[in-house]
């Protein structure tokens, strides 16, 4: 359980870490049904069809400020594990989430329970806990049947995107404590990626 | 191209002049007490400096907003980068390697069909179900009462593409078979979420200032006081005399003699809480409409409760205090259908829920949503309506947020290392 929380932080580590690049150069498309008033307006747009046209930042409409990770709330998670098993919702391999759901965060205000969608390490060891079925199920190896061999494949529904170089590091690390079993190894890398920032957090 | 920069760039200056800014409360919601202390009924915790009286602005002659725009150019990384910072919380998914794809090849081209196709999915309708349980306090079950009500309501909504305001104007209620039903709440009409027995209950005070406020806050994203030309104050000679004062001279009522605390005036909020909050007057705590309600403070009960599990209405005459019929938005509505119809109908409902999808989607704060440029809410709201000849899906509405180039140019500044 502690090896799965670590790893949660490496990878928590590693997205947080992630270097942002590229340049932002923002125009605003044509007005398909306008009247508007001519005459100079202070405030211009930066189009980058046009090197010539002077740009000028608008005011941002808003500020995105997050200074911790939010967890995704609970059924965007039980989303992706079932998008990720190709299991309904209500498969019993999903059980033993069902019953942590409200201390993974899940809400039912009758009860006088909001959402809690602050990541803490006594959450996620829950949330691992709750997910080894999952991990061990018949179904996910039918699916992803050879970890991290399929890593590829698993990304791709869990993340949206292709496996990359850092994922290959995490993963490495996490089976160089692991053992040598080929159950055991795919356990590992199956929770490394359904427990990663990446996965549950935003 | 021009003329919407031009048209944005003006949009941003009416703002800056306007009057009339939304006066939001803050992100955690205990049950408002009964005062007459303005900031005590502003349904939270994080005091808000009390607005001056404002109009909303009008637009000025001539000027006339885009009722269609396209995304603005964008690079196809950029634009993989913006559908996956936002697809997670509108529908629940990762980005497909098709949608990357096609992100990828197309760029901001790619933009309005993806959303487009999103607003479908069945993951649309439960994050926004998600939503507005969130922002209505409204879920699960307790005591009986169906908790999960309102949210399959705005489900069936959403999921049905049925325009956004079925939300409040609903004359049925979703069962928990997903089949139209009656509503719990026993009244003789229904106003969509309002009259479910979930949100009545769950916003249960005294002189029902918590119904009142929590339909303001979610449905029109004002507090009071908010503008008079929005809500007109009741006549103060109408109120019960503790309401009247407008300073803490002129209170005469012991009870309320303490609750000057922010320096403003009974009579500047109380004036239009007693407006909405008339409305709730035949619906006792649990949620259960009871025709013979009176309105009547009880004699021996708790200040702002009467009898029966009532609440207390904030009119002096006894025929006005059993009266359900009052002002909303200037207008006379004879029951709290009517007044949700009339929300529903009003310049303030589309922005609003414009304002509540942004801050869903990002995880904002209601302090943090309440920054959001007003000129961007009107000017999706304005595309979203078709210049306010159509009652919008909630679809359009986000599709509309989504394609706009502030909303775009907020996020890819995160892309690029600024804040997150």
């Amino acid at each position: 359980m502690s090896r799965s929380i670590q790893i949660f932080i490496i990878m928590l580590t590693a997205v947080l870490t992630a270097g942002c690049v590229g340049e932002v150069e923002m125009s605003v498309g044509d007005a398909t049904e306008t009247d508007f008033p001519s005459g100079s307006v202070p405030g211009k747009v930066g189009d980058r069809t046009n090197p010539d046209t002077p740009e000028t930042q608008l005011p941002p409409a808003f500020e995105l400020i997050q200074e911790t990770p939010q967890l995704l709330p609970f059924h965007v998670r039980m989303a992706k594990l079932s998008r990720v098993t190709g299991l309904a919702q209500d498969d019993p391999v999903f059980d033993e989430i069902w019953r942590n759901r409200y201390a993974l965060g899940d809400h039912n205000y009758g009860q006088g329970i909001g959402p809690d969608l602050t990541w803490s390490a006594s959450k996620m060891a829950t949330w691992v806990k709750s997910i080894r079925p999952v991990c061990t199920s018949a179904e996910m190896q039918q699916t992803y049947p050879s970890l991290p061999e399929d890593l590829n494949a698993l990304t791709m529904v869990a993340y949206g995107r292709e496996v990359e170089e850092a994922d290959l590091m995490i993963v490495e690390d996490t089976l160089a404590e692991t053992g040598t079993g080929e159950a055991e190894r795919y356990e590992a890398v199956c929770l490394s990626i359904l427990s990663s920032l990446e996965f549950v957090g935003r | 191209m021009k003329r919407t920069l031009l048209a944005i760039a003006l949009l941003a200056l009416m703002g800056c002049q306007g009057k009339g800014e939304l006066a939001m409360v803050g992100q955690s919601d205990p049950e408002p007490e009964p005062s007459t202390d303005t900031q005590d009924t502003q349904n939270s915790d994080t005091p808000t400096t009390t607005p001056e009286p404002t109009t909303i602005p009008e637009p000025q002659e001539g000027i006339q907003l885009p009722v269609s725009i396209e995304p603005p150019e964008m690079t196809g990384d950029e634009t993989v980068f913006y559908l996956r910072r936002i697809s997670q919380m509108l529908v629940g998914r990762t980005l497909t390697m098709e949608e990357v794809s096609q992100a990828t090849a197309e760029g901001d081209e790619a933009l309005r069909p993806i959303l487009e196709s999103w607003v479908a999915e069945a993951g649309f309708s439960t994050s926004i179900r998600y939503m507005l349980e969130q922002k209505l306090k409204a879920s699960g079950e307790r005591d009986g009462i169906d908790f999960d009500a309102p949210g399959r309501l705005v489900e069936h909504t959403v999921s049905n593409q049925l325009p956004m305001s079925t939300i409040l104007k609903a004359d049925y209620c979703i069962g928990t078979d997903g089949q139209q039903g009656d509503c719990d709440s026993g009244a003789p009409y229904n106003a969509g979420v309002l009259t479910t027995r979930a949100f009545l209950a769950g916003n249960a005070s005294r002189f029902n200032l918590g119904r009142a406020s929590r339909m303001m806050k979610v449905f029109a994203c004002r507090a009071y006081p908010m503008e008079d030309d929005l809500q007109p104050r009741l006549e103060k000679e109408s109120l019960i005399e503790m309401f009247r004062a407008q300073s803490a001279e002129e209170q005469t009522v012991e009870e309320a003699k303490d609750a000057f605390g922010n320096g403003d005036a009974c009579y500047t909020c109380h004036g239009q809480f007693s407006a909405h909050a008339q409305f709730y007057v035949k619906f006792n705590e649990n949620g259960q409409w009871i025709d013979e309600a009176t309105g009547i403070q009880d004699p021996e009960g708790e200040l702002g409760r009467s009898l029966n599990g009532l609440m207390t209405s904030h009119m002096l005459n006894d025929v006005a205090k059993a009266d359900e019929g009052s002002d909303m938005f200037g207008k006379r509505a004879n029951n709290l259908g009517e007044a949700a119809a009339i929300i529903a109908d009003s310049d303030v409902f589309v922005p609003c829920m414009v304002r509540n999808v942004i801050e869903h989607t990002f995880g904002m704060t209601d302090s943090a949503g309440e920054e959001i440029d007003r000129t961007l809410l009107e000017a999706v709201a304005y595309r979203a309506t078709n210049a306010g000849t159509t009652e919008p899906t909630m679809g359009t509405v986000v599709v509309e947020t989504f394609i706009d180039p502030r909303v775009v140019a907020v996020v890819l500044e995160t892309q690029n290392g600024g804040a997150q």
